[in-house]
């Protein structure tokens, strides 16, 4: 009786199995670490690193969703991070982050122009881009490390631009404010995907590019405007992630993108395109970020830190599949 | 009834005096050690290998080794930031980034929690930097300086060629400790008219090769080659040596320089591949950090100044005592397992 509720349940919203996985393995971290995982600083922490993390997820969603696939995000992330630390010193917080998003929508354009208008597949280009914007990154910064000195990150453009927690009092530890940020891209994003048509066309194009374009829908447009978004979005992150640490090197945001390619993946999005859920894909990067603090918190050695993240991604897959399948069964 | 009464209070003061002394027995502190350095570095080795044995000299004290194998600076703040939501009772931290350390080792100060800083100092003036207990570590600056003033003793003694070009490879780029271990060595040549260059060879085998490879074809003058990792060194002898520029310690070609006391380094000097090391005292660096935590907990202690832990020099002729203390710290096995040449 209860299955045959939950089964139509799950065949409807992908990222079902996502939130049943969070929720075992949050009672699971909290049932076994003594309190080291489960406080307000350590929530705090995941979910700060969710919010960065989460913007580069979304933006690689919408581009999941056309079909194709942007592997040069965590590369967009460290450009705009270091973007924004050059210029916040310089001008002002708010123009420097305006900037940096900028150069990360017009990474997202170069990537969409070169996969849309020359036929190759999107892994070649973004690979390509990956390479490039980190190495710029590593150049530009020539070994040294861009920064905003701590004792000069006061004021409301650092604080709002993730530089602080709010709702911080007695022994609660509050959110870091890139977590607003977050949640206000999620609503924008969900308008757009299901109340504008540019969502119906985004899945159309991912469902059949070929089928989308009889229909009069404009498939490179589409496309085009999936990996912009996806740039700025990737940008914003480096920022929030820069006005945090309030310094980058040329190895920020180095890796991240398989990060949030996983993430999207555990959040119920298809990679063939044509099925996404931003807020699965988020709570697959609630997930991620999890795990890594739970690992840390249990002080496990570097050596088996990768395998058991590796592992315990790999069985919370399987078992979101599991689940998927034991829906669809009649 | 009053000698009840008494007895009944000597019986109350003695529980509560013996439950005090048994509380102050099981009182156990949990130190937390928050690394730049992981276990794809044999470096790890001789701060857990430390731990471990400070563990056993307390045993009221666990100690804890977090660090990552992806190591960003990004990354150590996660890292950090998680080991501080655990409330330990001490954390240990290198300063890789001031900027980005400081906030969270503020906070995690303002919690109560004592810090000391190993490896990587906050290089700001005292008045500036973090308020941490103490640094204990190495000295990077003199690191590259002692060994570039050492191959200068050996040219005069005859020993090795005089330098004419000098390269520092480096395998991180953004790493300031390994930028500094070359500024010394630049410092050392300077006078002696060799050109000087920092390479970034990158922690790739293959890609570190070609780079030097290249390097060298472009730069026919360099004849001494400074690898900022011990891991490194053999790349670079290889190099030099698939290249015909006779890269043993001896008065022609090239002449090869690294640095730590890994097993690797030994090894080459040993074999005459490499004509000098180093050693910053890295079981120090793990063991001393924990016992400054452990004072300072258990007795108010807190240090008056930096506790720098070297460079000495390990060349040829204190190389097999090296060899020694290394095996007994890592055992054998291990020790012939990082032993790459």
């Amino acid at each position: 009786m209860a299955d045959a509720a939950f089964k139509p349940l799950v065949r409807k919203h992908s990222e079902i199995g996502i939130f049943l996985i969070a929720i075992l393995l949050i009672v699971f971290f909290a049932a076994t670490s003594e309190g080291r995982w489960n406080n307000s600083y350590n929530i705090s922490t995941i979910l700060q690193i969710t919010a960065t993390l989460g913007l580069m997820t979304l933006g690689v969603a919408l581009v999941v969703g056309t079909g194709e696939i942007d592997i040069s995000v965590g590369s967009t992330f460290g450009m705009s991070a270091l973007i924004y630390l050059f210029l916040a010193v310089r001008v002002d917080p708010f123009i420097a982050a305006t900037a940096a998003v900028c150069v990360g929508a017009l990474i997202g354009a170069f990537n969409g122009y070169l996969v849309t208008k020359t036929g190759t597949p999107s892994l070649i280009i973004t690979l390509g881009s990956l390479m490039i914007f980190r190495g710029l990154a590593i150049a530009l910064t020539s070994g040294f490390a861009f920064s905003i000195p701590y004792k000069e990150r006061g004021g409301f453009s650092y604080f709002i631009l993730g530089g602080d927690n709010m709702f911080n009092f007695g022994t609660f530890a509050g959110v870091n404010t890139g977590f607003l940020w977050l949640i206000f891209a999620l609503v924008v994003l969900t308008v757009v995907l299901k109340l504008m048509p540019y969502g119906n066309h985004l899945l159309a194009v991912g469902g059949s590019s070929e089928s989308a374009h009889s229909r009069g829908i404009r498939v490179d447009r589409v496309k085009l405007k999936a990996f912009i978004i996806c740039g700025a979005l990737a940008g914003l992150g480096g920022v929030l992630e820069a006005g945090k640490l309030g310094s980058a090197d040329g190895s920020m945001g180095r890796l991240m993108e398989l990060q949030a390619i996983a993430s999207c993946v555990l959040g119920g999005c298809l990679l063939a395109g044509g099925r996404i859920s931003l807020i699965g894909a988020l709570m697959g990067a609630f997930v991620l970020s999890s795990i890594q603090s739970y690992l840390v918190v249990m002080a496990v050695r570097p050596q088996w830190f990768m395998v058991l993240l590796g592992i315990i991604v790999v069985f919370a897959a399987l078992g979101d599949k599991k689940l998927r399948h034991w829906a669809h069964k009649h | 009834m009053n000698y009840v009464t008494k007895l009944a209070a000597t019986a109350l003061l003695a529980t509560t005096a013996l439950s005090g002394a048994a509380h102050a027995q099981d009182e156990t502190f949990r130190f937390v050690m928050v690394s730049h350095i992981g276990s794809n570095d044999a470096n790890m080795g001789w701060l857990t290998e430390s731990l471990a044995a400070f563990e056993e000299k307390y045993p009221d004290v666990t100690t804890e080794y977090v660090s990552t194998n992806n190591y960003s600076v990004q990354e150590h703040v996660r890292l950090l930031e998680q080991a501080i939501a655990t409330k330990p009772d001490g954390i240990a931290v290198p300063i890789v980034d001031a900027d980005a350390f400081e906030g969270p080792l503020r906070k995690a100060i303002e919690m109560g929690i004592p810090v000391v800083a190993f490896n990587i100092p906050d290089a700001r003036p005292v008045g500036e930097r973090i308020p941490y207990l103490t640094y204990v570590g190495g000295d990077e600056y003199l690191t590259g300086l002692h060994l570039g003033e050492y191959a200068l003793e050996q040219v005069a003694a005859g020993n090795i060629p005089q330098p004419t070009g000098v390269v520092c490879a480096s395998h991180d780029a953004a790493h300031q400790g390994l930028k500094a271990r070359c500024a010394g060595m630049k410092a050392a040549m300077e006078g002696t008219g060799a050109a000087f260059e920092e390479l970034f060879i990158g922690a790739e085998p293959a890609t570190a090769r070609n780079t030097l490879q290249s390097y060298l074809q472009a730069n026919p003058e360099t004849n001494y080659i400074f690898t900022v990792a011990g891991w490194s060194s053999p790349w670079a002898w290889g190099v030099a040596n698939d290249m015909g520029l006779s890269p043993d310690v001896d008065n022609e070609g090239v002449t090869v320089l690294t640095v730590d006391e890994a097993p690797v380094s030994i090894e080459g000097i040993r074999a005459g591949h490499l004509l000098a090391a180093n050693s910053q005292g890295f079981w120090l660096q793990g063991y001393a950090p924990m016992e400054w935590l452990y004072w300072n907990k258990t007795l108010g202690y807190e240090p008056q100044s930096d506790i720098l832990t070297g460079p000495v020099i390990i060349n040829a002729e204190n190389a097999e005592k090296w060899a020694d203390l290394v095996r007994g710290v890592f055992g054998d096995e291990e020790y012939d397992n990082q032993n790459t040449w």
